[in-house]
């Protein structure tokens, strides 16, 4: 049985680990190795421009951890996660059955990666990106920015710079002063990884920035609206004003 | 706390005692046999009672003024001022007494309370001063208590202090990821192999004996710190420079040992290593009079993938703030972070580290 070419790309931001796996898919011929990424900037610029099938992706790199690069990654590339020590990435491996390398690994447990990897090919991720880089963090830690893919560019954009978030569909447009973008996430999965501390969920499709809230305005006898500094009019669910004024007590 | 007002027993027989110790007056007054004594009872109890209460509150001046060769000539004049009085309240409370009596049933006790104005006036002061003598006792085994208390917390600290340290000692990051290194350059630089291998070799066998050790020389804890730094930089190549400046007589000062080491390593894993482009470290060790400084400078990335970074930082930071606080007085550790510089300064007065090995 020949096996299926595979493009496949490596990030890591130590050479010597990254001379390890080029040493390793050098010596399967279905393997061609299309580029490799010393950052996690490189690492999405590349998986842009060359198209893998599979992408050996490093947590701990400069720019982007490979927990940002997988959420900005087409969920059609198969990744197999590479680390050498991380205790809470490796616990959220665990829990959501994603492929991962220990490094330093054998031949054997390359091939057996490699393997789950091929069988994954085509299939759903087991759970969102976000998701996982959620289970990733220590807990009570969220996200201190967000990253977002605006054409080609990467932007990052730090939590305290965010407005409000509108769901749309399958994606969340992000909404910061004049400026907005759109990221494939759902508003759930914004929420898990933002401080509930800081942001409220008004609405079963908004969710604000508390410090924002000027205002709350009553917009018809039984509806009615938050007011933000920048002017925005965010419309407020019943259980979204509960939760708005339990979070307002909370901050006293 | 006071050892009679803090408990309602120890009041309760204390104030008997008290009473109890009308006794004394009453015999003077009049002999056991006497019918006369139980009337000199009756008029000594009151005044005794009032004494004594009057000397619950010399506690607090016990404990104010404690009984040190420093003070003891102050404390002599204090007692005894109050001893005089004591004496002349208790000889004066005693007289109002025995008038009192005397103008209900003529036993001629006031005459006696004048006759025996010496007497009298001794016994109210040796009461005081049994008073004094007690609170003086309690106080100084209560503060006794209370040293030893702290003794044993600040020992506690120090072990927690240490215990800390040796964790910190090798990163299981740092450990990893050189065997995955090692293990990438056997086939292709079968030479750097054998090479890092002997450098992480040297870096662990040293940081073991350091670990042992109460306090090392500057240069001895830089030998480390170049150990560790080598093997860094064969990770991260190019990326990592290493500009180490120690003014002499500085590499001579003694610190404790393993003190500069989380600062090196938060250096290269908070600072250069998550510049894309790398950067330099910087250390410089220098003296002033009496004063060792050490400086220790990196670049870092200010938009780095934080998914831990600041936290994870501060811990080896913290660790070191408090090795330098369990075992120097005026010591410090400071920390600046410019836009994209991190500079951690640690100024040591020489010659103060302590060798118990915190």
């Amino acid at each position: 049985m020949t096996e299926a070419s595979r493009r496949v790309l490596i990030a890591d931001d130590e050479a010597p680990a990254r001379a390890v796996l080029r040493e390793m898919i050098a010596a399967r011929p279905h393997l061609d190795l299309v580029g490799e990424a010393a950052n996690g900037l490189e690492a999405v610029e590349l998986a842009q421009a060359r198209r893998p099938d599979l992408l050996f992706l490093d947590v701990q790199m400069p720019r982007l951890d490979g927990f940002e690069v997988l959420e900005l990654l087409e969920p059609s590339v198969g990744v197999v996660f590479t680390t050498a020590y991380d205790q809470y990435a490796l616990r959220a491996f665990e829990v959501n059955a994603v492929d991962y390398l220990l490094k330093p690994f054998t031949e054997a447990r390359f091939a057996r990666a490699l393997e789950r990897a091929e069988q994954r090919l085509g299939k759903q991720r087991p759970v969102p990106a976000s998701a996982l880089a959620a289970a990733a963090r220590p807990a009570g830690s969220f996200t201190a920015r967000l990253v977002i893919k605006d054409g080609a560019r990467v932007e990052l954009l730090p939590v305290a710079e965010l407005d409000y978030a509108r769901a749309q569909g399958d994606y969340v447009e992000l909404v910061s002063g004049t400026r907005s973008w759109l990221k494939e996430q759902t508003l759930q999965d914004l929420g898990a990884a933002l401080d509930p501390g800081r942001f409220v969920r008004v609405h079963r499709s908004y969710l604000i920035q508390g410090d924002r809230l000027v205002r709350i305005e009553p917009v018809s006898k039984d509806s009615k609206a938050a007011v933000l500094s920048t002017g925005a009019r965010i419309p407020i669910s019943e259980t979204g004003l509960a939760r708005l004024q339990a979070w307002l007590a909370r901050r006293g | 706390m006071h050892p009679i007002l803090s408990e309602r027993r120890a009041l309760v027989a204390y104030l008997a005692a008290s009473l109890a110790a009308s006794y004394l007056p009453a015999s003077v007054l009049a002999s056991p046999g006497d019918p006369r004594f139980v009337l000199a009872l009756a008029a000594a109890a009151l005044p005794t009672l009032l004494l004594g209460v009057g000397a619950l509150p010399v506690y607090y001046l016990c404990r104010a003024v404690p009984l040190r060769s420093s003070g003891l000539g102050n404390a002599f004049r204090v007692h005894a001022a109050l001893a005089a009085a004591s004496g002349v309240a208790f000889w004066g409370l005693l007289d109002v007494a025995a008038r009192l009596l005397d103008w209900v049933a003529p036993t001629g006790l006031s005459g006696e309370v004048e006759r025996q104005w010496g007497a009298l006036l001794t016994l109210g002061a040796m009461l005081y001063l049994a008073a004094a003598a007690f609170y003086t006792f309690v106080s100084s085994a209560q503060r006794a208590r209370a040293s030893e208390r702290r003794a044993a917390a600040a020992s506690l600290r120090a072990h927690e202090a240490r215990l800390a340290m040796l964790k910190a000692q090798v990163h299981p990051h740092f450990l990893f990821n050189s065997l995955n290194a090692i293990s990438a350059l056997t086939v292709q630089e079968p030479r750097l192999a054998r090479e890092l291998c002997v450098l992480l070799a040297d870096f662990l066998r040293s940081s073991l004996a350091m670990g042992e050790r109460g306090t090392v020389s500057l240069e001895d804890e830089l030998r480390l710190a170049r150990a560790y730094l080598d093997v860094e930089r064969i990770r991260l190549g190019d990326r990592l420079t290493v500009d180490i400046q120690v003014r002499p007589p500085a590499g001579e000062v003694r610190i404790p040992a393993l003190l500069l080491q989380p600062l090196i390593e938060n250096a290269v894993t908070h600072g250069v290593a998550t510049c894309a482009q790398g950067g330099t470290l910087a250390v410089e060790a220098h003296t002033t009079p009496g004063v060792l400084v050490v400086t220790v400078a990196n670049p870092f990335d200010p938009q780095a993938p934080g998914r831990r970074g600041a936290r994870a930082g501060g811990v080896g930071l913290a660790n070191v703030s408090r090795r330098i606080a369990v075992s120097y007085r005026g010591a410090s550790l400071t920390t600046q972070r410019d836009a994209d510089r991190f500079t951690s300064t640690l100024v040591l007065p020489i010659g103060a580290a302590e060798t118990r090995g915190t």
